[in-house]
């Protein structure tokens, strides 16, 4: 490969772009977890505690980037401006892959908001819960293998990355957690702890593998 | 892997786009691959090669030499 050197100007869009991306990304998510914390401490969703405060901001870490993504793919020229892309015609190209991707961590955002939000004192009867979460689930895994589906050899690889640093963080964070609670040094996780935590891992993996490839650095 | 993917399709006249249509893959695809950040696979390399009308030691460069 010959050396690649932008010119100036593309390095200036491209400064510009992390600048866009990181500010609206940060007001998003700023604006999305305080107001989440607001509605919390109302007592607007019920009982919430700490296990469920945790699966919440974890849930809306899902449907944000599941937001953006669908607002920047059914938007191309806006969404240039803040997804990693080129131009927005890479935006049509790629939308079927991307929407249904979208759509994928809308469902599974939703899938633990839901749980989160249920039990004894929470705003979801344990039927509604089941049913909703169970609905929302068969939602996510149909829409996630669509994507999967419609990715060429690159996602596919990078998926498959991304789930083999999912097994390590599962087995450092979730385990370790694990052996220290059982020696006494911390208290056990809670069932809705280790479901966030999962969620967690599976979305840091994918930003992981995309990174160690240097597929984060703006485009 | 070192390789001339972006020379090729640069003599050309085809833009990233256009190679990526031509494969079948996506435009990221072709960039990754271009700027070294993704070994395609074997078919693709394939393909390639068979577009550019060379080999595919021609297009990825592998400084590996056998023992002797």
């Amino acid at each position: 490969m010959m050396s690649d050197n932008p010119p100036k100007s593309d390095a200036a869009r491209k400064r510009s772009k992390s600048v866009v991306s990181l500010v609206s990304g940060g007001a998003v998510g700023f604006v999305g977890a305080s107001a989440l914390m607001v509605v919390i401490e109302n007592g607007w969703l019920g009982e919430v505690g700490p296990s469920a405060v945790f699966a919440l901001l974890v849930a809306l870490v899902y449907a944000i980037i599941g937001l953006i993504v669908a607002v920047g793919t059914g938007s191309p020229t806006l969404g240039a401006r803040v997804l990693n892309v080129e131009d927005a015609d890479e935006l049509r190209e790629e939308r079927p892959s991307l929407l249904t991707s979208a759509g994928g961590m809308l469902a599974l955002a939703a899938v633990l908001a839901v749980l989160a939000l249920s039990g004894e004192a929470g705003l979801f009867p344990l039927g509604w819960a089941t049913a909703l979460a169970g609905v929302m689930l068969a939602i996510g895994l149909y829409l996630s293998g669509q994507s999967l589906r419609l990715a060429d050899e690159l996602m596919r690889a990078l998926t498959k990355e991304a789930a083999e640093l999912s097994y390590y963080l599962g087995f450092v964070l979730i385990g370790g957690w694990a052996m220290l609670a059982h020696l006494g040094y911390l208290p056990a996780p809670a069932m809705l702890d280790l479901l966030s935590l999962l969620w967690a891992i599976g979305l840091l993996a994918a930003f992981w593998a995309a990174g160690r490839r240097g597929m984060l650095k703006t485009r | 892997m070192l390789n001339r993917v972006k020379e090729h399709r640069e003599a050309r006249g085809w833009s990233q786009g256009e190679l990526a249509r031509r494969l079948g893959v996506s435009r990221q695809t072709v960039n990754a691959v271009e700027t070294d950040k993704y070994d395609p696979s074997l078919p693709l390399a394939l393909r390639m090669a068979k577009l550019f009308g060379v080999a595919v030691p021609e297009l990825f460069i592998d400084e590996w030499e056998p023992v002797a």
